[in-house]
């Protein structure tokens, strides 16, 4: 998972993910790694302030096509879910 | 075995042993001391007349170690106490009525005072041991996992704990030269793991047969449409490497007669890697037509495609990166890495996971196509974990459904690694707590530790706060929140993160570090605490015998049972996950351990957050209800 230190990631949110996650979802979250720097890339652009628990909680988020998931985004006002997720992350189950 | 897996085996065990004889020798004298001095101050204030009974000298010792300005203070009290004794053995004995005097009763008073001031110094003596022993278990079940994995003939895991191997070494103050020579024979202990790996997936081959020659992979490329020079210089060398030209074809032809469309050299190389190295014609073919047949395309395999990977190898790098450890004095972990953007170090194979999972989740009414559209991952899933999970998420009476629907967070809930203590923990913190996460499910995925700071900030916002002007107020972790006109509850912001609008500052100050003493809630110890942790941590089934509903413990607590909230007990207002009770105790008597008060308040309060006063009252209810039970 170098890649995600490339993205600014410290070793310590790399073990958290880790021992948070089943191995299969973390082998599938690598192979995927083009479209987890989007997703990134996109949840940094909207204010998501929270991305290191969602990778550690919620790394299946990061599998979802980049495109399905800026849709599903707009389907609400992104102000508003962001600063929801950003209080509690189970927010993120709105989409 | 190799010649210094023994010596690092012994170092391993004195340690053990050497851990243990800390674990259990202090607790048991402090501990019996505080129950002493407890149970005579218990007596002496619900009856007086009990000083009759006591032998003089254990109060004579006790006096001796109260801490007075003067020794004379001391002999006072001495001389106070034997004189009220002497009073009292002589009404009983001799049934005259003779009258304390008040200074006497002071004098008692004060007594009384100064054996609780000696019972506080001692708790916090224990409170203080107990953090320390809590450390030294955690290495110690560290150091029996190694002894565990040196002494199975059949292990496949390489040994990368570098940091508990750094800390042994320390403690046994091992001589370098002894060190050096125990970490180049794990080095080997690796390979023969790494390379037993390769043998089981029968790729040893590329050790010896088969030399690739980089033209025959570039035509092999070509023919099937695919530019071998596409792919990461790394992707091209690992496939120089492992790769077999006639396997290769195979799996060419397998996938082209599949119907999947081209693997992006320069954006999905490592899959291809990974499926030309660890794939087979038969995986593709079968998982394949497993998948047409639920309504799913090839290429949605893709997106999981270790469904078409038959068995998980560790690539080199693991190994690698455990060499990277001699020499090295750093106390940092480098043993383990999943990978990195060039290197593919660990293939997670999960073909028969996969074609597994679909019957069960089919078994339990659940569209495939739905359950790959909202959670894919589900299906590439251990399917132990996901086994498991399901038959927890029904014991729990959690529903997949919502208004007809699948709903996400409950297919998410079902990826949880630590579904049980999760689920517990939020049926005991808080009346709500169970409210809260059938509104939202995620959590029980989303959260690993049921001791995570989190627990402990909804611990600490459940307790009645005093505001700046003293009067009481309840500050309550949940507030309601409208989904489409249906009401949730969720957690408060300043709850459940660090976010920039609570300026990033933890919830009343927890951390991970303070959250006990923040929250002055304690970690219970017991007298066989190391049989019991190493129990729960290696227990792989969580199925409980229906015979333990009728074991005369758990009958015994029967009348507990929440009025409101069939899942919990309910002690006086301390609420347990009833769930948990039976879990972890049918778990330790399946393992031999005999029912006991202690190995019952283990079980009760397994991962319990708690204080010392609520534990005292619960370990007072629950001895009540035994003794009751038993007599």
């Amino acid at each position: 998972m170098e890649f995600l230190k490339e993205l600014g990631f410290n070793d310590l949110v790399l073990h958290r993910i880790i021992n948070s996650n089943d191995d299969s979802v973390i082998y599938n979250f690598i192979m995927d790694c083009d479209n987890v720097r989007d997703v990134i890339n996109y949840f940094r652009e909207i204010g998501i302030e929270v991305i290191d628990e969602l990778l550690v909680r919620r790394l299946e988020v990061f599998s979802i096509d980049i495109s399905k998931l800026k849709k599903q985004f707009d389907k609400y006002n992104v102000g508003v879910l962001v600063s929801l997720i950003n209080e509690d992350i189970s927010a993120i189950n709105f989409l | 075995m190799l010649e210094q897996q023994n010596t690092l085996i012994n170092l391993l065990k004195e340690q053990v042993d050497k851990n243990q004889e800390f674990l259990y020798g202090h607790d048991d004298q402090l501990d019996s001391s505080v129950q002493e001095n407890e149970d005579l101050v218990n007596h002496l204030v619900s009856d007086i007349k009990s000083i009759d009974s006591i032998d003089f000298q254990k109060i004579e010792k006790l006096i001796r170690s109260f801490t007075f300005d003067d020794d004379e203070t001391i002999d006072t009290m001495i001389n106070e106490m034997s004189l009220i004794k002497e009073i009292i053995t002589m009404n009983v004995e001799e049934n005259t009525t003779v009258e304390l005097e008040s200074d006497e009763l002071e004098a008692f008073d004060l007594f009384l005072n100064k054996v609780n001031e000696v019972i506080n110094i001692q708790k916090e003596e224990r409170a203080s041991l107990q953090k320390r022993r809590d450390i030294v278990l955690n290495v110690t079940n560290k150091y029996v996992d190694l002894i565990t994995m040196l002494t199975d003939p059949n292990n496949t895991s390489i040994i990368k704990d570098s940091s508990t191997l750094h800390l042994l070494f320390t403690k046994r103050k091992v001589e370098e030269k002894v060190k050096q020579r125990i970490l180049v024979d794990l080095m080997k202990y690796n390979h023969e793991i790494f390379e037993r790996q390769l043998k089981n997936i029968g790729i040893d081959e590329f050790n010896s047969s088969e030399v690739l020659m980089k033209n025959d992979v570039l035509q092999l490329f070509e023919k099937y449409g695919y530019q071998f020079s596409l792919l990461d210089m790394a992707v091209q060398n690992d496939i120089l490497k492992y790769g077999r030209l006639s396997r290769m074809e195979i799996i060419f032809q397998a996938l082209s007669e599949n119907n999947f469309s081209k693997i992006d050299e320069v954006s999905k190389g490592k899959i291809l890697f990974a499926l030309l190295v660890n794939s087979s014609k038969e995986i593709i073919d079968n998982n394949t037509k497993l998948a047409l047949e639920k309504g799913l395309q090839p290429d949605d395999l893709l997106q999981i495609s270790n469904s078409l990977i038959k068995q998980s190898i560790y690539m080199k790098k693991e190994v690698e990166m455990f060499f990277s450890y001699v020499g090295s004095d750093s106390e940092h972990d480098l043993g383990f890495s999943y990978g990195d953007d060039n290197l593919l170090s660990f293939i997670k194979g999960a073909a028969d996971d996969f074609s597994k999972n679909i019957a069960l989740l089919e078994s339990k009414g659940l569209m495939i196509s739905v359950v790959f559209d909202k959670c894919k991952q589900l299906l590439v899933l251990s399917h132990e974990l996901l086994r498991n999970n399901l038959s927890l998420f029904e014991k729990y009476g959690f529903s997949l459904m919502e208004k007809n629907a699948v709903v996400r967070p409950a297919l998410t809930a079902l990826m949880a690694l630590n579904f049980a203590d999760i689920a517990d923990q939020f049926i005991e913190i808080h009346p709500l707590g169970i409210y809260y996460l059938r509104d939202n499910l995620s959590n029980l995925r989303s959260n690993v530790n049921p001791l995570d700071i989190l627990f402990y900030n909804i611990y600490q916002a459940s307790r009645v706060q005093v505001d700046a002007d003293g009067k009481l107020v309840a500050a309550g972790p949940f507030v309601e929140v409208s989904d489409y006109h249906i009401v949730k509850l969720q957690l408060k912001g300043e709850i459940t993160r660090f976010s920039k609008k609570y300026k990033y500052l933890p919830y009343c100050g927890i951390t991970d570090l303070n959250k006990m003493e923040v929250t002055n809630t304690i970690c219970p110890v017991f007298d066989n605490q190391v049989e019991y942790d190493s129990i729960m941590k290696n227990v792989v089934s969580f199925e409980i015998d229906d015979s333990i509903f009728e074991h005369d413990y758990i009958k015994a607590i029967n009348s507990y049972s929440d009025q409101n909230e069939p899942l919990a007990y309910n002690f006086s207002g301390i609420r347990i996950s009833k769930l948990k009770v039976l879990r972890v105790f049918d778990t330790l008597l399946k393992n031999r351990i005999a029912p006991s008060i202690d190995s019952f308040m283990f079980a009760v309060t397994y991962h319990t957050i708690i204080n010392q006063e609520d534990y005292d009252r619960l370990a007072m209810i629950i001895r009540g209800c035994l003794q009751g039970g038993m007599a």
